[in-house]
């Protein structure tokens, strides 16, 4: 869109061409051509449009999102209660995407809309709307006032001594709107150490924000905390389904992309899974959604070693909700188990392992290294017992957990895809060619965390099949030692 | 720190696919990775003379004398054979409909301008000759609502991409949400030559992105021809 720039009553507005009375094509240029966008003084007396500022709280939305006639949009910006500015801006001498904050996946076209030859674009975030240089972002500009129900915190479970500690933490770190790390080991049970804190943060009528990176972890956390959390409006925002803004929300990173300064408490849930970790748009998206006095709060049961020596403060939980403590992984060689997958063999210990637990009546979740091994895996597995795969590209994906989880399907082959998030009772998990690169530390303790989750079943067995031990394995062990150990000094195993 | 290359469609790092022909400076750097391009399926084999389909995934009863049953009913209709002939390089496949559309709905043009290279290849070595090459113009408000016409971006930086010599005349539902038989069986005319310009005896070359039944690129054709145009023929990217 092209706008023009007046003075109006001493103040700066911008006015698009298509409402104009001007008619001099020279006056019009890119938004992206000014630099300043000073929010309009607010004017008491207008009439504003609750379900267009409704649409628009909290948000950063392009004009195409934004489902209003361009002219009361624009009114409501003349009277301060929206504010505009331009989609790309230079920063630093760099051009920026204000929505996504890339500064180098720009590309450019021919403009229809403004006319220019050379009309930039970001390609980060293109999948959720084009941000071009005559792209203008809109917000609301005045703080979400939402009249709450009276509500109560539904949950009745009781917190284990180690979550105890870490709720406290989590509500002291709400109430004084400062950072947190929760290092919670798999099967703790971390979203229950946020229920009070929540209910803390409801109670003043803060603004929440669950973000993950994945959607799976989304619709896992979102009736639970619909159960818990009953009279509360609550939102799930994942790919394709974009609701108006509630007080609170669970949404993946990528969706933040639309928010802006908006959100008193920001808790993010596996913190260190793709591509949150690498992605720092991803990074740049929560920072800008949330406000500037606000709760910052990471969940992971594997921080990366950056994040344990640069954040503080951080409270650990060593011990599973059950007070059992957690499976140790044990190594074993196997010798060149990809040559042999070539002679379209598999080791016979591998072999022997797994007969051995299905035949024990226990489901086997087996993660190998890559899509191309698990294609040529599973038929040769299926000689033996039946299986089937899962991996990212799969869109059968769902169902074939949900048969798995059902006992329909001995055994489950997969990528990394399930390291996290996955809970079937009574498991064994296994790795094979624990010394692939794509086996991390992290990786392989999130793996060993699929056991044993179930207080039923407490013990499960995990196996690391390699052809070479790796540093990461060994620390993956040690890791998982050492918070057994702390657990034990704190008195939390049973 | 030196930006990786990376395959402007799936976003791969290029760089481990550096292959000698690009060292030695005998292949043009990648755009897009090896993957992906072996994706996309050239239409290749034998190929109904009008249209360029490929006759070997047609029933035999679809097929006389080397033209397709589509083009017969073409002849046979009032349009004649307005277009002269048509070529497409891609099979219109998931992958090339995904890759139109991050292009076109998306609005992603450097997705898109991966093909410029292989229209300009092909408008130097067959059609150097014409006197123009029209990119089917969407109408007004579809410009403005995608910011861009995809066909045009294939020939920019050409010598061809010049003034407009055909419009859109209304714009009406899409083509894609369209049954074949209302396709075929509009009546109107969809397209008018700009009044200012005279195309007496003038070859053309006409651009769109895909043929399916080829009504679009008759229509445009037949305008043409009507005001005097000698010879069109069309290139399209795909053919479903």
């Amino acid at each position: 869109m092209r706008f023009a720039s007046l003075q109006l009553n001493k103040q700066t507005v911008l006015i698009p061409e298509q409402l104009s009375p001007l008619q001099d094509p020279l006056l019009f240029h890119p938004i992206s051509h000014y630099k300043s966008f000073p929010l309009q003084p607010i004017n008491k007396s207008f009439k504003t449009d609750l379900q267009l500022l409704q649409v628009l709280q909290g948000k950063h939305l392009l004009i195409d999102e934004i489902p209003f006639p361009l002219c009361d949009i624009h009114a409501h910006y003349l009277n301060g209660f929206i504010h505009i500015e331009a989609g790309l801006q230079l920063k630093e001498g760099n051009l920026t995407c204000m929505r996504c904050g890339s500064k180098q996946a720009f590309s450019h076209f021919s403009c229809a809309r403004c006319g220019e030859k050379d009309c930039r674009y970001c390609r980060n975030c293109i999948v959720m709307g084009k941000v071009s240089s005559c792209s203008p972002l809109y917000s609301a500009s005045v703080p979400f006032q939402s009249k709450q129900p009276p509500f109560l915190l539904q949950w009745k479970g009781m917190l284990s001594s180690g979550q105890q500690e870490a709720s406290r933490a989590v509500t002291h770190a709400i109430k004084k709107n400062e950072e947190l790390l929760v290092w919670a080991v798999c099967g703790s049970g971390k979203t229950e150490v946020l229920f009070h804190g929540l209910e803390e943060a409801l109670s003043q009528n803060k603004t929440i924000c669950i973000a993950t990176p994945r959607t799976d972890v989304v619709l896992e956390l979102f009736p639970r905390l619909k159960k818990a959390f009953p009279s509360i409006n609550l939102s799930a925002l994942y790919g394709g389904s974009s609701k108006d803004t509630t007080q609170f929300v669970i949404s993946t990173t990528h969706q933040l992309i639309r928010y802006k300064n908006f959100f008193d408490v920001m808790i993010i849930d596996e913190v260190d899974a793709f591509p949150y970790n690498v992605d720092s748009s991803l990074q740049y998206a929560v920072e800008k959604s949330r406000k500037k006095e606000s709760s910052l709060i990471y969940l992971t049961a594997t921080p990366s070693k950056t994040m344990i020596r640069n954040f503080h403060p951080i409270v650990r939980i060593p011990a599973r909700f059950h007070g059992f403590p957690l499976p140790i992984p044990s190594l074993t060689w196997v010798g060149n188990w990809r040559k042999e997958i070539k002679k379209e063999r598999l080791p016979p210990i591998l072999i022997k392992w797994i007969t051995q637990q299905v035949g024990d009546g226990k489901p086997v979740l087996l993660f190998l290294p890559s899509i191309s091994l698990i294609e040529k895996v599973t038929p040769l597995m299926n000689k033996y017992v039946q299986c089937e795969s899962v991996h990212s590209e799969d869109e059968d994906r769902v169902n074939k957990v949900i048969r798995f989880r059902n006992n329909q399907l001995p055994v489950l082959l997969s990528s990394t895809i399930l390291e996290r998030g996955i809970t079937i009772p009574n498991v064994s998990v296994a790795v094979i060619g624990a010394e692939d690169d794509v086996f991390t530390e992290s990786a392989l303790v999130q793996i060993a965390g699929r056991a044993g989750r179930s207080k039923d079943f407490p013990d499960g067995s995990v196996r690391f099949f390699h052809y070479g031990k790796t540093n990461e394995m060994v620390s993956a062990v040690r890791l998982i030692k050492g918070m057994n150990r702390e657990a034990e000094e704190r008195g939390w195993l049973n | 720190m030196a930006q990786l290359e990376r395959c402007v469609w799936c976003k791969k790092d290029l760089s481990r696919q550096l292959s000698w022909r690009i060292i030695l400076g005998l292949a043009a750097q990648r755009v897009i990775c090896e993957t992906c391009q072996a994706k996309l399926v050239p239409i290749t084999g034998e190929l109904c003379l009008k249209c360029g389909r490929p006759l070997s995934k047609l029933k035999p009863d679809y097929i006389q004398d080397h033209y397709c049953s589509d083009c017969i009913k073409w002849r046979n209709s009032e349009f004649g054979n307005v277009l002269e002939s048509n070529k497409s390089f891609y099979e219109y496949n998931d992958f090339l409909k995904d890759i139109l559309s991050l292009y076109k709905f998306r609005g992603d043009v450097e997705a898109g301008r991966v093909f410029s290279a292989i229209f300009k290849k092909e408008i130097l070595k067959s059609f150097g000759d014409v006197d123009g090459v029209i990119p089917i113009p969407s109408s007004e408000e579809r410009l403005y609502d995608r910011g861009f016409n995809q066909c045009e971006v294939w020939i920019e930086g050409t010598e061809f991409h010049e003034g407009q010599i055909l419009y859109r005349i209304n714009h009406e539902e899409k083509q894609s949400k369209k049954s074949r038989e209302k396709r075929i069986n509009r009546k109107k005319d969809m397209f008018q030559l700009h009044p200012k310009v005279t195309i007496e005896g003038k070859t053309f070359l006409l651009i769109d992105d895909l043929y399916t039944t080829g009504t679009t690129l008759h229509y445009a054709a037949k305008t043409l021809k009507n005001a005097g145009a000698s010879h069109v023929s069309s290139l399209t990217l795909c053919r479903s």
